[in-house]
């Protein structure tokens, strides 16, 4: 990592001082920026009905008229099935890798995400909560809250698990990993336990419900999703974006940032808030999707190092990019039906996570 | 100025500090020094503000207790005993980072140039570009000094001086590195700012500090100029060690050598 990142260094930080990374960010962000575009682009124009998106768009600007049947259907692939699904796609990746990164700064702690530790499943407890009982003993609250029920229901579950999390973990400002990863998995089979009574409880249309939202999966999304979760997921990635100088600080340990000038309490009350409001908005969708968070800031933070002023908006581009890849291999590799996306993150990720513990164990031994 | 009465901390119910009584002036280095575990850093960490505790400690006319965070960052600067990071910065990020909400004190042109500046008072030029965590346990201890320097670059900044709270800032160091930090803290005090420090090394202490505080199990055991501070009883009551104090042109030495044999102790006591 030294030497990668050592050497690209030589060749972009020529008029900087020495150590000092802020142009290879810069042009990290620039460069994932662009990447994001095109996966955009890519993702906007294929799909198992090849309707073309190009005419969609020549037609609203104008240029072709809107004739026969199958322009019509094209039209209603493009703006109603494939539009809402990128944008949701963009906002959940960016979403997931940035929930991570702050988790990892939150917890000094390379290994921590939303998915691994028990928050997904928490907030996945909310999630199955809202459809179970959203008819019968919550139906004021989901009356009440409209179509954000499920959405603020996962934030709320999400929220409990990262508070519990935090308290359990983390004593005088140190959070051991090994403590982390257990009460991680204790907090999860809990949630998970409590989801089993719910699902048990379940009649036949909310199993269905049920199924269809746990594969973890873009491919329910239209309109009404991208307005419930979106704008949720949108506060929270504005809302990180001002952690940057405090996560720095915190790598020096709680204290040290303390006396850097950093307001600690504050400061961690609002990551965890904004971990669950991603993470909880994200699996109201698209249930859980695991890995991103891991992947995403460990492969940057390798090439551009740990400056949060960088990592945090190229973590969100990259994870943005990345789950949209995803989704276009979920899409097209067993179509005409699709792969639960959470499949192909996995295969991603679960590889990449034993690469990350394999190097570490070499390094240092925990 | 630091003006703290009647401090008492506990920690998980056990006492730690008892009713203790610390001044610091500005333009002075105040040293704290006593045997393991007589309480100096969780002092010194109570004039920072990281725990409760009962009793007045005011630092420059603010309540420790009442000073938020961004504005003590600005009138004094922290060094810890030892610092892990969490992820890998290299030397001159590391140093940045006393940029966070800290008042340097310099014009924007400077600004961008601090870090090679603090690198540079501490000893470690060329050093910006290698990472944190593959420097030795000495070079670690001397990055943090410059990124601690970087936060209160100036001692006095619009007529207000500033506060280093040193916290055994020269225990990993060898003898040249040992001076080189004391002249850092000296200098500093020179130009106006007060040097609060935790030394273990008795000489040291009496070389460079203009005033002493010796704690004993929480409790002031003595305070004032060294050579009022290091005396004999002293040495024994405070570090259970009978060793006599020389005198050197000056200052007050205190040489293991000198200790004298007792009956029971069989195990040399070092002091340095």
């Amino acid at each position: 990592m030294a030497q990668a990142s050592l050497i690209t260094q030589g060749i972009l930080e020529r008029g900087r001082p020495e150590g000092d990374r802020t142009g290879l960010g810069q042009l990290a962000v620039f460069l994932l920026a662009l990447l994001l575009a095109i996966v955009m682009v890519v993702s906007m124009t294929t799909g198992a009905s090849g309707a073309s998106a190009w005419r969609v768009l020549a037609h609203a600007f104008g240029f072709v008229p809107l004739e026969g049947t199958e322009a019509v259907r094209d039209q209603v692939v493009v703006l109603n099935i494939r539009l809402p699904r990128m944008i949701l796609g963009v906002l959940i990746g960016a979403g997931l890798a940035v929930s991570g990164l702050v988790m990892q700064g939150l917890f000094r702690n390379p290994l921590a995400d939303p998915g691994l530790v028990g928050v997904s499943s928490g907030a996945g407890l909310g999630a199955v909560g809202i459809i179970v009982l959203g008819t019968t003993m919550l139906a004021p609250l989901t009356a009440l809250l409209g179509i954000y029920a499920l959405q603020i229901a996962s934030f709320i579950g999400g929220l409990i698990t990262t508070f519990i999390l935090y308290r359990v973990a983390t004593r005088s400002g140190q959070t051991a990993i090994a403590t982390m990863l257990l009460a991680g998995i204790a907090i999860g089979a809990l949630a998970g336990a409590v989801t089993g009574v719910l699902v048990y409880m379940a009649d036949d249309n909310q199993l269905r419900d049920l199924t269809f939202w746990g594969l973890g999966s873009l491919s329910g999304s239209n309109w009404t999703k991208v307005m419930s979760s979106g704008p949720i997921i949108l506060a929270a990635l504005i809302g990180a974006g001002f952690l940057a100088k405090g996560l720095n600080a915190m790598t020096l340990g709680e204290a040290t940032a303390a006396h850097l000038g950093l307001s600690v309490q504050p400061f961690k009350r609002w990551a965890i808030v904004i971990v669950a409001a991603a993470t909880g908005a994200s699996v109201a969708v698209s249930g859980g999707i695991g890995f991103v968070g891991i992947v995403v800031p460990h492969l940057l933070r390798l090439v551009i190092g740990p400056d949060h002023r960088y990592l945090l908006p190229a973590s969100a581009l990259l994870g943005a990019s990345f789950l949209l890849l995803a989704d276009a291999v979920s899409r097209t590799i067993v179509a005409p039906a699709e792969l639960p996306i959470g499949i192909v993150t996995a295969f991603v990720g679960g590889p990449f996570f034993l690469w990350i513990l394999l190097r570490r164990r070499s390094q240092l031994a925990w | 100025m630091i003006e703290a009465t009647n401090i008492t901390v506990s920690i998980g119910g056990r006492p730690i500090l008892d009713a203790v009584d610390f001044r610091a002036r500005h333009a002075e280095i105040t040293a704290i020094v006593g045997p393991n575990g007589s309480g100096k850093t969780t002092l010194l960490k109570t004039l920072c503000g990281d725990y409760p505790y009962a009793g007045k400690a005011v630092l420059d006319g603010h309540d420790v207790r009442r000073l938020p965070p961004p504005k003590s960052a600005a009138l004094r600067a922290v060094l810890p005993q030892s610092t892990t990071l969490s992820f890998p910065f290299t030397v001159r990020e590391v140093v940045a980072l006393g940029l966070t909400a800290g008042r340097p004190g310099v014009p924007i042109g400077q600004l961008r140039r601090l870090p090679e500046d603090a690198l540079a008072r501490v000893d470690l030029s060329g050093f910006a570009g290698r990472f944190y965590n593959e420097l030795s346990g000495g070079e670690q201890q001397r990055v943090q000094l410059a990124r601690v320097l970087c936060q209160v670059w100036l001692p006095v900044l619009e007529g207000v001086p500033r506060f280093l709270f040193l916290d055994e800032p020269v225990s990993s160091l060898d003898i040249q590195h040992q001076l080189l930090i004391m002249d850092v803290a000296r200098q500093f005090a020179e130009a106006g700012g007060g040097v609060v420090a935790i030394l273990h090394d008795l000489n040291l202490a009496a070389m460079y500090a203009d005033s002493l505080l010796a704690l004993k199990t929480g409790r002031v055991a003595a305070s004032g100029p060294p050579a009022s501070v290091l005396t004999d009883t002293l040495i024994e009551t405070v570090f259970d060690c009978p060793i006599r104090v020389g005198v050197a042109p000056q200052t007050p030495f205190v040489l293991p050598q000198s200790r004298e044999k007792a009956a029971g102790r069989t195990t040399m006591t070092k002091v340095a």
